[in-house]
């Protein structure tokens, strides 16, 4: 079942939403050294790493036959060296060693930018497909198609390969992904008289409005107040394309019909007081709402199984899953949310080393076992390693003998390879998460709530002194 | 994380009776008391509360984590395993840390109280041109937070090779503006010149009129001194973030967010995070109660003989 991959251009693939017409690096990416200096994304105050553009700087040559070398892979998984080990014992002069950072946004990006300026970057860090793009803004990756990294390409399932393809470049190897899913409770969808997930949304908020009359204090969901990585799934979700790069310049569009449909849905229900407002997502309200049932519903990324799980682990047959309710008069569409690639630090010393590790890393079946078993990690690289991992065991009798894998691998087929991250998504993550808390708040529109998450993150590329517009 | 619990101690316990019994609101009218009290009361609540939430939620398993109330007890007490686990998950890495962070805050505040000591009496003792002049770049220096001078170091560490050793975090840790402030005050007020002439007269070097005389005279302040610092050094959490890039480095602090990264692909690691967090309190704790006697008897006595 695997998607025919076609080559193209240097980058290997070019996306619909990608046009390399007339497009200049400089524009998208970079616009001088006075424009990042003066506006680097370390908010640390880190300025960009001056090596100059990532395509220009000479190749680094592969190491010596008989060097030995040891390459550092920054993660935020406690257990990756366990997974690393696998590979040291069998690549004596390519030793890997993991060190584990905070998360991301929770310091660990700030630490890579601080370390392309320092000079002391490791070879290889795990970054989500989001930053991608702000670490290009800096000049902070190799481009490692350089660095033979479309070798592997047929190997990757091409939704996953494209969150890592960037204009003219591919830079980072997809560890795992999260194709959006829909958690719920099926014995109480029963018991509210719900028949099992909804195939619609319109279904979906009748099965909200059921479930609010059936049972007092009780809610189909919780309704993740100013959460952007789920919104943003919701509306890639409902076809919409918040950023593209077309004509060398940034279009920034939050309101385009999809995601103004997804807004509206949303604010309907929130007020006629259908969904959770009381128990924020990730709060021990909530996990104690899962399990007592008074919260019916969690859709997030694949890799929600685990949490899903480990707060009710004794309790198998009442959870099913599910792809996600459709939007009315649309093909079919699935979302993402999360997910990671290895990528490798701009001025990193051993490049090809790094990318045949990190190719090894996201491709061999004994290191995705491994990272499934020893990091938790969510929907490996592949479809056929997914296949073949020790995850799948065939009926899971805790989702009431749904086989979870096929599940997710066929709502893989249906997610859309368009969407693009915009440069400056830690910023427009939290101008979404302060849009949305106050119109929730206040009462006001969902899609006024865009409109202002849209016009911030406009300002923000603009002070960076990249070319953007506002489409609509 | 913690700056709460240590906070709570000399506070709670040193104000809060005051009111009701001899002390000085004796004379106030009984209206006053009550609301003075009430007020403390809610300050101790509020600082008490989340303290009360991390103990009373280790020692309940992940699931009763979600599933009990906040305050009250699980259906099974775990207190144990969730610390046998915090010590032995991920490679039994949380000893390295409580080492780390033991060696961080206790030497860091040792050698930074004895270099404030000798700053601050040197300033309040000996007259020379340019003084006053040093003193009050010292006071700005209280001023800078010290986060924003983390990030410079690490570009200087970086360059001299320093970057993701002990002494990254240790040598920032030093100097302590605060503390050096408070040594001179207090050396003006405790150390009588006239001793100083007298050990001087009797022949003993400047040297060891300091550390025999000096030092003693301030040991007051110098607990002060040494446990704010130790305090600071302890909670501190993004010099180490800047600074180091090694897990065998990291401070409890760092070292716990890194699991708390963790938590949403393995549920198990909130209720590592909660137990370890109670933990990392607990040597805060013993260090006030054993020396806020000092600490106490320290300031009241500096603001009597200033």
């Amino acid at each position: 079942m695997k998607v025919p991959i076609p080559r193209r251009g240097p980058g290997g693939l070019t996306r619909p939403g990608l046009s390399n017409q007339g497009l200049s690096r400089r524009g998208l990416l970079r616009a001088g050294l006075t424009a990042s200096a003066a506006g680097s994304v370390a908010a640390l105050g880190g300025c960009a790493a001056t090596v100059g553009p990532v395509g220009e700087r000479p190749l680094v040559p592969p190491k010596a036959p008989d060097e030995n070398i040891t390459l550092t892979y920054w993660t935020w998984w406690p257990a990756l060296q366990a997974v690393a080990d696998i590979w040291n014992a069998e690549h004596p002069d390519i030793q890997v060693r993991a060190v584990t950072i905070p998360g991301g946004l929770d310091g660990g990006y700030a630490k890579m930018f601080n370390s392309l300026v320092a000079g002391n970057q490791p070879d290889l860090a795990q970054v989500e497909y989001f930053q991608i793009p702000s670490f290009l803004l800096e000049n902070g990756l190799e481009d490692l198609s350089r660095y033979g990294a479309l070798d592997h390409i047929e190997r990757f399932d091409e939704w996953q390969w494209l969150q890592a393809s960037y204009i003219d470049g591919h830079y980072g190897i997809p560890v795992d992904s999260g194709p959006l899913m829909y958690f719920y409770r099926a014995d109480k969808y029963e018991e509210w008289g719900i028949d099992g997930a909804p195939a619609t949304w319109d279904e979906y908020a009748e099965a909200a409005r059921r479930a609010a009359a059936a049972e007092d204090g009780a809610a189909i969901e919780s309704f993740p107040v100013g959460d952007a990585d789920w919104l943003a799934g919701m509306c890639m979700q409902a076809g919409a394309q918040w950023f593209s790069t077309e004509g060398g310049e940034w279009t920034v569009n939050f309101v385009d019909d999809a995601s103004a449909r997804v807004a509206r849905f949303w604010e309907e229900l929130v007020n006629e007081d259908v969904l959770d407002l009381t128990h924020p997502v990730w709060s021990t309200g909530w996990f104690q709402g899962l399990q007592q049932g008074t919260i019916g519903t969690w859709t997030v990324g694949s890799w929600g199984d685990a949490i899903i799980k480990g707060n009710d682990p004794d309790n198998p047959g009442r959870w099913e899953v599910s792809g996600m309710p459709q939007w009315e008069g649309e093909p079919r569409r699935e979302g993402t949310w999360g997910g990671s690639a290895s990528v490798v630090l701009s001025g990193a010393r051993h490049p090809h080393e790094a990318v045949r590790f990190a190719n090894w890393l996201s491709t061999d079946q004994r290191a995705v076992d491994a990272m499934i078993t020893e990091c938790g990690i969510g929907w490996a690289a592949s479809e056929e390693v997914n296949e073949n991992a020790v995850r799948n065991e065939g009926p899971d009798p805790f989702f009431s003998d749904q086989n979870y894998t096929d599940i997710v691998a066929e709502a893989t087929e249906h997610i859309p390879t368009e969407w693009v991250w915009g440069p400056t998504l830690s910023a427009t993550k939290n101008h979404i998460g302060d849009a949305f808390r106050s119109a929730v708040a206040d009462g006001t529109s969902f899609v006024d709530a865009l409109a202002q998450a849209q016009e911030n993150t406009v300002r923000d590329i603009r002070a960076k002194g990249l070319s953007v517009r506002s489409e609509s | 994380m913690t700056v709460t619990a240590d906070a709570t101690k000399p506070g709670g316990k040193a104000s809060a009776p005051r009111p009701t019994g001899k002390g000085v609101a004796t004379g106030a009218p009984l209206r006053s008391k009550i609301l003075v009290t009430a007020i403390l009361a809610a300050v101790t609540a509020y600082f008490v509360i989340p303290v009360l939430w991390v103990f009373v939620a280790s020692t309940k398993t992940t699931s009763d984590l979600f599933n009990s109330f906040g305050f009250g007890l699980g259906s099974e007490f775990a207190l144990f395993d969730n610390i046998a686990r915090v010590f032995s998950v991920n490679g039994a890495i949380f000893l390295r840390w409580t080492f780390n962070s033991i060696l961080y805050s206790v030497v860091g505040a040792l050698l930074a109280t004895l270099l404030a000591a000798a700053a601050g009496y040197a300033l309040a003792k000996y007259r020379f041109r340019g003084r006053e002049l040093v003193f009050g770049m010292v006071l700005g220096g209280v001023l800078v937070p010290a986060a924003a001078t983390a990030l410079p170091l690490y570009l200087l560490f970086s360059q001299i090779g320093l970057a993701n050793t002990y002494l990254a975090v240790l040598l920032p840790s030093l100097i302590s503006p605060f503390g050096l402030y408070l040594c001179r005050i207090y050396a003006d007020a405790s150390v009588p010149d006239s001793i100083i002439e007298s050990a001087r007269l009797e022949g003993a070097g400047e040297g060891r009129i300091f550390f025999s005389l000096g030092l003693r005279l301030m040991a007051p302040a110098l607990v002060t001194v040494f446990l704010f610092q130790m305090v600071g050094i302890w909670n501190n959490f993004f010099l180490p973030l800047v600074m180091l890039a090694d897990e065998e480095l990291y401070p409890i602090t760092l070292g716990l967010v890194t699991w708390q990264s963790y938590q949403g692909r393995d549920i198990e690691m909130y209720t590592n995070v909660v137990t370890g967090s109670m933990l990392s309190i607990i040597p805060l704790v013993i260090a006030i109660v054993v020396l806020q006697r000092f600490w106490r008897g320290g300031l009241t006595e500096g603001s009597i003989k200033g």
